[in-house]
């Protein structure tokens, strides 16, 4: 009976230790990069911004800007609301909403970062 | 032990609290078998050549003595088997010890890029005109003359550097517009 009740302790010890381990083995998450990608979409829009193209909204000046942003980045760089886009994106990586004044009045756009 | 004191003092192996007296032995209940008395808790009672020997087996220790190497063995596996568990415990949490702190370290070093990316292109780098900042619009001057070592120190970081290409460490990059062509780029920085 000594024995049985050695035994008995020892696998719930291990039952124990195995559940506390598998507890403590949970992936852990990788590096938090939720304001990068949000300074990120910003730069885009300040790109814009700087060389002018939302001036006059123009958009053929804005799809070239997105390009050779995705050609830097390797994100395709889209506004939701208009065809301003550089590629069709995958997974969406951030979307951030803007305003801008579009032909006399303010539009709400969304610049969007997805994954090619 | 049901022990009696002895009248002889002649065993010089018996320990005087631990003997037995003979004369009483049938009147304390002991059972002789051949040459030998048997108390009724096991201690039995020879008379031999140089004289009266004895032991202190009860019948208990006697039964036991028979399991002694089984309990030894199963005491040895329960033993073996605790200190692998204890050593693979030890080892896996040092292991997600480990990871944590990596981890938790390159967040660190990841946030203070962040921040200080952030400041570059915000105001510590950028153009301005008439008081006024132009953030995302880098003064090539003005990044040249950035305290970096400075920084570094602040931030306890063993490298910092800045510049439109990767250099060693983890490097994270923001999008900038450099000179008056405005020019699309990456401005990297890296730490390590």
């Amino acid at each position: 009976m000594r024995g049985i009740k050695s035994f008995e302790a020892i696998f719930t010890l291990l039952v124990v230790v195995s559940f506390s381990l598998l507890i403590l083995n949970q992936p852990l998450p990788g590096i938090n990069d939720s304001l990068y990608r949000l300074q990120l979409a910003h730069d885009v829009w300040r790109v814009w911004q700087l060389r002018g193209d939302l001036d006059g909204f123009d958009k053929n000046a804005m799809n070239r800007d997105a390009d050779a942003m995705t050609a830097l980045t390797g994100t395709c760089i889209y506004l939701e609301e208009e065809d301003v886009a550089s590629c069709l994106g995958g997974e969406r990586i951030i979307a951030l909403p803007q305003k801008a004044w579009v032909n006399g009045e303010v539009k709400n756009l969304t610049v969007v970062l997805a994954k090619q | 032990m049901w022990l009696i004191k002895p009248p002889w003092r002649r065993q010089s192996d018996m320990p005087a609290r631990w003997t037995c007296r003979l004369p009483a032995f049938r009147a304390a209940g002991l059972i002789r078998c051949n040459d030998t008395w048997w108390t009724p808790t096991g201690c039995w009672f020879r008379k031999a050549a140089s004289g009266w020997s004895w032991k202190l087996y009860t019948v208990s220790r006697m039964k036991r003595k028979r399991f002694n190497g089984f309990i030894a063995l199963e005491s040895l596996l329960i033993l073996l088997i605790l200190i692998l568990i204890l050593f693979y415990t030890l080892q896996t949490v040092a292991a997600a010890t480990r990871q944590t702190q990596e981890r938790w370290e390159a967040q660190q070093r990841f946030n203070k890029l962040v921040s200080v990316a952030d400041y570059i292109v915000k105001a510590g780098a950028v153009r301005e005109y008439h008081n006024t900042r132009y953030p995302n619009w880098i003064d090539e001057a003005r990044l040249a003359a950035l305290p970096l070592p400075e920084f570094q120190e602040q931030m306890n970081l063993s490298s910092l550097a800045v510049g439109f290409s990767p250099s060693a460490g983890s490097c994270i990059y923001r999008l900038v517009v450099v000179g008056d062509s405005k020019e699309i780029r990456r401005l990297f920085i890296c730490a390590a």
